[in-house]
């Protein structure tokens, strides 16, 4: 798994590539954590991840229950596998998704 | 004063004599040994640090020695460094090949001695910290996996109308998953099957909490019911929901009974969130006496009702998984078993399975596989399971070692009625 990080202003961009599994999600969740600020706008692109496990939904988790009230989180690029995933454990109700990331732009407010 | 014992072989005395003069200087603890078959001798009977060994000696050389000692699981691991004369550097990088760790020229520096000598401890002492880091580790593992198995039913209950059977197969590393079977009031049968989030000793703690929490409040909820009211079968109550606008009417102690899964989110949600753990679960209460089998689903994989000819259908998750939403409400759905009808649940070790290319078994070939197996006449839960386990375990040979594989099966048979 690599994670690239685009800082914009106040946006940042997480581009994640590869599998998000047990052994990868602790990497990930430091990586994605200290990028939670007050006023956040963060994009996660995830198209380039073919497979999670329930550690990557962990770290999702995470990454919401710790996003301040005027933090923003928008999930992009989810494959169906993820998106399948998600809908059946109920994580999609907890995000922002969207299909790109020029969609994602638009998301943020 | 360093604690270290150091042993000398060489079969000349005046080598022996000044190295262990020079090493005794310099602190360690020196024993001698003049030919390799006494240096093996010595090795076995006492505990060295490290070994200075010349490789021309008569009896044993030092090439035999080394042969040896890397033979040797307990030995092995004692650092070897080769002391030679300058002209003999083909001799040492043979030795070097045989597992020594490093070599001293002859004539002995003292510096360079002493350099070598505190290197080469230093790597063992490192080594010797890894290992025992390592069986730390693997204990912790061990632990995990322990508490996991012990949350297990030991066995499943036998039951008249019911068969059921069941495989666990932890991955190397400890996971979370779980099943349950256990027996209520009024003939009724808890199943459930969940897998918590992730792995190690935390998902395994948290399957011990998750698993303890829908136990004890199925089994009080039963309890309670039975002395609240004189019969508690002849109450029932109305469930609806925006899916199920027409309402499913339950017996009382069935709805009590699943309401557990709630009971067991909000208590996770309220107490446990900052872990940011969570399971998905199936829950299911079948009426032996009915057939009828209501079940919430927390975002679990959905289990396949099995008949006779075909896959009868899928209970599909009917809220989210447990300990993601505080106050989430879960759905509740019932499906209607005939005799004969079978139910397979099972987690994501099973469908993410991977075969030594790397590919899934699969969701698809799961079902296909449970239908075939289902159709061939009289299988049993015991049967179908065992099949199923069969056919996982040759599919993902030679791959890399997955998740849990849970599995739990069961067979709705005609109820045997008393006299």
């Amino acid at each position: 798994m690599k994670v690239n990080i685009r800082t914009q202003a106040e946006l940042t961009v997480i581009e994640v590539s590869g599998d998000i599994d047990s052994r990868s999600a602790p990497a990930l969740q430091n990586e994605l954590l200290p990028l939670v600020t007050p006023e956040c706008k963060l994009i996660l692109e995830l198209s380039q991840v073919e497979f999670m496990t329930s550690a990557g939904l962990r770290v999702l988790l995470s990454l919401r229950r710790q996003l301040p009230q005027n933090g923003q989180l928008v999930l992009v690029g989810l494959n169906d596998q993820i998106r399948d995933t998600m809908t059946t454990t109920g994580f999609l109700e907890l995000f922002i998704i969207q299909p790109t990331l020029p969609a994602g732009l638009a998301a943020l407010v | 004063m360093s604690e270290h014992t150091l042993l000398v072989v060489d079969d000349n005395q005046l080598n022996r004599d000044s190295l262990s003069r020079i090493l005794n200087r310099q602190g360690y603890r020196v024993e001698t040994a003049e030919n390799g078959l006494e240096a093996l001798e010595r090795l076995h009977c006492q505990d060295f640090d490290l070994v200075l060994l010349d490789i021309m000696m008569p009896v044993m050389n030092g090439y035999e020695v080394l042969k040896h000692l890397k033979a040797d699981a307990k030995l092995r691991r004692i650092p070897v460094i080769v002391v030679s004369a300058n002209e003999e550097i083909e001799s040492v990088v043979q030795c070097i090949e045989l597992g020594a760790e490093d070599y001293l020229p002859k004539p002995f520096n003292r510096v360079l001695l002493q350099a070598r000598i505190t290197a080469s401890l230093e790597r063992k002492r490192l080594y010797d910290q890894e290992q025992q880091y390592l069986e730390l580790v693997r204990r912790e593992l061990a632990t995990g996996r322990q508490i996991q198995t012990d949350f297990l039913p030991p066995e499943l209950p036998r039951l008249n109308g019911l068969e059921l059977a069941a495989c666990f197969k932890p991955a190397r590393e400890v996971a979370g998953d779980f099943f349950d079977a256990f027996v209520l009031p009024g003939n009724r049968v808890v199943l459930v099957v969940a897998d918590v989030c992730d792995k190690g000793v935390g998902a395994a703690l948290f399957m011990a909490l998750t698993r303890s929490l829908l136990r004890v409040l199925a089994q009080q909820a039963a309890a309670r019911l039975q002395l609240l009211a004189s019969d508690p079968e002849q109450h029932f109550v109305l469930v609806k929901d925006k899916k199920l606008p027409e309402g499913l009417l339950l017996a009382a102690p069935t709805y009590e009974i699943l309401q557990a899964v709630k009971l067991a989110n909000d208590y996770i949600t309220l107490n446990h969130n900052r872990v940011d753990m969570f399971a998905t679960l199936f829950f299911g209460v079948l009426e032996l006496n009915t057939g009828k089998l209501a079940y919430i689903n927390a975002g679990h994989e959905a289990p396949l009702h099995l008949g006779s000819n075909a896959l009868r259908g899928r209970l599909k998750a009917t809220g989210p998984a447990v300990g993601v939403m505080p106050g989430a409400n879960f759905g509740i759905r019932q499906v209607q078993f005939e005799p004969g009808d079978g139910f397979l649940a099972y987690t994501d070790g099973v469908t993410e399975a991977r075969n030594q290319a790397g590919q899934f078994f699969g969701e698809k070939q799961l079902v296909q596989i449970a239908v075939e197996s289902f159709e061939q006449a009289q299988v049993s839960a015991e049967g179908l399971i065992q099949k199923l386990e069969g056919l996982i375990q040759s599919y993902i040979a030679g791959g890399e070692p997955g998740d849990d594989i849970t599995m739990l099966t069961a067979i709705y048979t005609l109820t045997q009625q008393a006299d």
